[in-house]
């Protein structure tokens, strides 16, 4: 999966009735967004969402 | 297979389960994400927050001695007590914690392997009741600052040559592409390295299950680097707690004498006027 250029591993797991997901990239075991949810489609389409926004406004630099 | 140096360091899943009522050892959740403790913790556990509870709330510093004794009095810990941390992101903040436990000299302080990742992968209990705690006594020791490095230290170390300095950021970090992870606020002005870093990242010190690789490879990991232990060895990252991982990695489970976490890292280094900064990826170990 890729949002803005950028890798992105989501991975989600229940506690009890909920769904929790999480999504990470360049640092892989650490959370980029986390979100949690009553189904997994829902906890997965809410980390989505937020990796997107924030990988949208990371900025690349020349080097 | 080589063992770890000091085993004792860490405690598995398995032996946490089965200390779970022992009066003598205190299990400390200490996540990035704070929240997540309130999701489910180890029965018995309770919490640190480590942008309140693990640093100097005013001035930026680690804990002082006494706001150290503080959160140990207050967390029911004795000096006699086996404290055992685990937490998010394969451990990140519970090596920040450790790091400062070691620093103010508590004797017997050890990581859960794996963290919090392994323990819910195992589908092991969790519990969402804060235990009553009972404040006691707790007196430091003065602090090891052998544990610790500063600026000075680490500008010395880059001009001279005189420690190796690994950075435990990601590649794009160490390169430069980018300033901070994903998402974390830009808080430095320039991106890049210190001149002479090793580019590690923490992460490759772990295994997918999150629990740290075998001592074999741990060794042939910064090895190929060139850091063998030969030469003082400075770690860092962005703040210092991806930097404790790799610190604990080195000191811990690979035995190097002289390993000491720069917890002023990118931050302080990467906003200082006139400090020179690498981009780009690194020249070979032996360059």
């Amino acid at each position: 999966m890729e949002f803005a250029g950028w890798p992105v591993n989501i991975s989600s797991y229940r506690l009890g009735t909920v769904w929790h997901a999480k999504a990470d990239n360049v640092s892989p075991g650490a959370s980029l967004a986390r979100a949690s949810g009553s189904t997994r489609d829902e906890a997965e389409a809410s980390v989505v969402k937020r990796a997107e926004e924030l990988l949208g406004r990371t900025k690349r630099h020349s080097i | 297979m080589s063992e770890y140096a000091h085993p004792e360091a860490l405690v598995s899943t398995e032996w946490i389960a089965g200390h779970a009522a022992d009066p003598n050892v205190r299990v400390v959740e200490v996540d990035v994400d704070t929240k997540a403790y309130n999701e489910g913790h180890v029965p018995g556990a309770i919490a640190w927050a480590w942008n309140t509870q693990l640093c100097d709330t005013v001035r930026r510093d680690i804990l002082s001695k006494q706001q150290f004794e503080q959160l140990m009095s207050q967390s029911g810990i004795t000096p006699n007590m086996t404290l055992v941390i685990y937490g998010d992101n394969n451990n990140w903040f519970a090596a920040w914690a450790l790091w400062q436990a070691k620093i103010y000299g508590h004797g017997d302080v050890r990581l859960m392997n794996g963290g919090r990742k392994k323990w819910l992968a195992e589908g092991r209990e969790l519990s969402t009741d804060v235990p009553a705690v009972k404040p006691v006594p707790y007196t430091a020791k003065d602090p090891d600052l052998s544990l610790r490095a500063f600026l000075p230290g680490a500008a010395e170390a880059s001009s001279s040559r005189s420690s190796q300095m690994v950075d435990v950021r990601s590649p794009q970090e160490f390169t430069g592409e980018i300033l901070a992870p994903p998402g974390l606020p830009e808080t430095c002005q320039r991106g890049g390295h210190i001149p002479g870093a090793r580019s590690i990242p923490w992460g490759k010190a772990c295994n997918e299950d999150g629990t740290f690789k075998s001592a074999d490879d741990l060794r042939q990991l910064y090895a190929a680097e060139g850091i063998d232990g030969s030469k003082p060895v400075i770690t860092y990252c962005r703040i210092g707690e991806r930097s404790s991982h790799t610190w604990f990695v080195l000191k811990y489970l690979l035995g190097m004498k002289n390993v000491t976490n720069y917890d002023g890292s990118w931050t302080e280094w990467g906003n200082l006027v006139g400090a020179n900064v690498e981009r780009g990826a690194s020249a070979s170990a032996n360059g």
